[in-house]
């Protein structure tokens, strides 16, 4: 036995016209499938349109506006994380694409070359470097006092202790 | 003076914080219990329909006045509960951890209390075991009374779809309420 279109006028809020109706009252008549169907729909649909609204727990408002602090600096830190990924991706990008391009345009002979040169340039400057620094390093404690070196060094002290004192504010309050 | 919700709103979306806090006090009842429907529990409840509103206060400058703020409002809430259905991807809750409603009930009897709550026991897991979004839907139905319309626009589908999946549904549950029916129909005739 066929039970459409019995089943979705049964299950569905359509209106039906004097015929229609006729028809399902026929059907149901003759159809304990579709008897069942209609009186577990009806009771449910009553359940639903009887089961009551849940309130939230007294105070749901002030809650709300006492997390909004700590939502804000939530998404202020979300915020600041997603513009330094993007600055991040970004640089990534740039640089892969200029690789890709230097890649793409040199010949691997000249890429060769091009390292070949570099390394040497770089050997060449630092021997270059090593031969003004060695000689200033030389005649620099000569020309500073005695009293010169303790006032560097105590300065540098102290600013180490600042560094270390700042850090651990900055910790503890996180902590906090 | 007696502030109407539409200049509350316009408060709102001018950044006021007090006037947002008063649309939260008028709503929280229809939004919680939507992620209470949603979700089966009390705790998650509350902390998605806080959640709700945060996302509703971060958005309401993209408001549109001619929406009902009420549709607008469920519509961010509903969307919320589903994706955190989805990510847990756990839809069976064990039905004894549900607490105590606050709905009100001014006929205490332990009888009636006792099938009310085995009542609301067995709508939770008729809900609970369904899609999200045709739970969703079901929902803004049957505590809202949204229209076929109005549950497309929340739930960012077409009025095609919303018919198909309510008919769907009530089919579902129909069918499983036969399944379980016999049992419960004897406790309801005893009592």
């Amino acid at each position: 036995m066929s039970h459409q279109p019995f089943e979705t006028w049964l299950i569905d809020e359509a209106e039906l016209s004097g015929e229609q109706s006729a028809a399902l009252r026929a059907h149901l008549q003759e159809c304990e499938q579709c008897r069942g169907l209609q009186k577990a729909w009806q009771t449910l649909d009553g359940k639903f349109q009887a089961a009551p609204s849940l309130s939230p727990q007294a105070g749901f408002s002030q809650r709300w506006r006492a997390s909004l602090p700590e939502r804000r600096a939530r998404q202020q830190k979300l915020q600041v994380r997603r513009v330094f990924i993007g600055f991040v991706v970004a640089a990534v990008i740039t640089l892969l694409l200029l690789v890709g391009l230097f890649f793409l345009t040199a010949s691997p002979v000249n890429l060769l070359v091009f390292i070949f040169e570099g390394v040497t340039k770089l050997v060449i400057r630092g021997s270059q470097l090593q031969d003004v620094i060695l000689p200033w390093l030389r005649t620099v404690p000569l020309i500073i006092p005695l009293a010169g070196w303790v006032i560097l060094s105590s300065s540098l002290s102290l600013l180490s202790l600042l560094w270390i004192y700042s850090l651990w504010r900055i910790h503890s309050k996180r902590s906090a | 003076m007696v502030i109407n919700e539409a200049q509350r709103l316009h408060q709102a979306q001018m950044g006021s914080e007090d006037a947002f806090a008063s649309l939260v006090e008028t709503y929280q009842t229809p939004v919680y219990n939507l992620c209470h429907r949603m979700l089966g529990d009390a705790q998650e409840a509350e902390d998605a329909a806080q959640e709700s509103f945060w996302r509703a206060y971060q958005a309401i400058k993209r408001y549109d006045p001619q929406r009902p703020f009420i549709t607008w409002l469920l519509s961010i809430a509903a969307h919320y509960c589903i994706d955190q259905q989805r990510k847990r991807r756990l839809p069976t809750i064990d039905l004894e951890l549900f607490p105590e409603e606050s709905a009100p009930d001014s006929s205490p009897s332990p009888e009636k209390m006792l099938a009310r709550t085995e009542e609301e026991r067995m709508l939770r897991k008729l809900l609970v075991e369904l899609n999200p979004q045709d739970r969703a839907a079901l929902i803004m139905r049957y505590w809202y009374d949204f229209s076929d319309q109005e549950i497309a626009q929340s739930l960012s589908l077409t009025v095609s779809a919303v018919k198909s999946r309510l008919h769907r549904t009530r089919q579902l549950l129909a069918v499983r309420w036969q399944a379980v029916q016999p049992d419960y129909l004897l406790k309801e005739e005893a009592a």
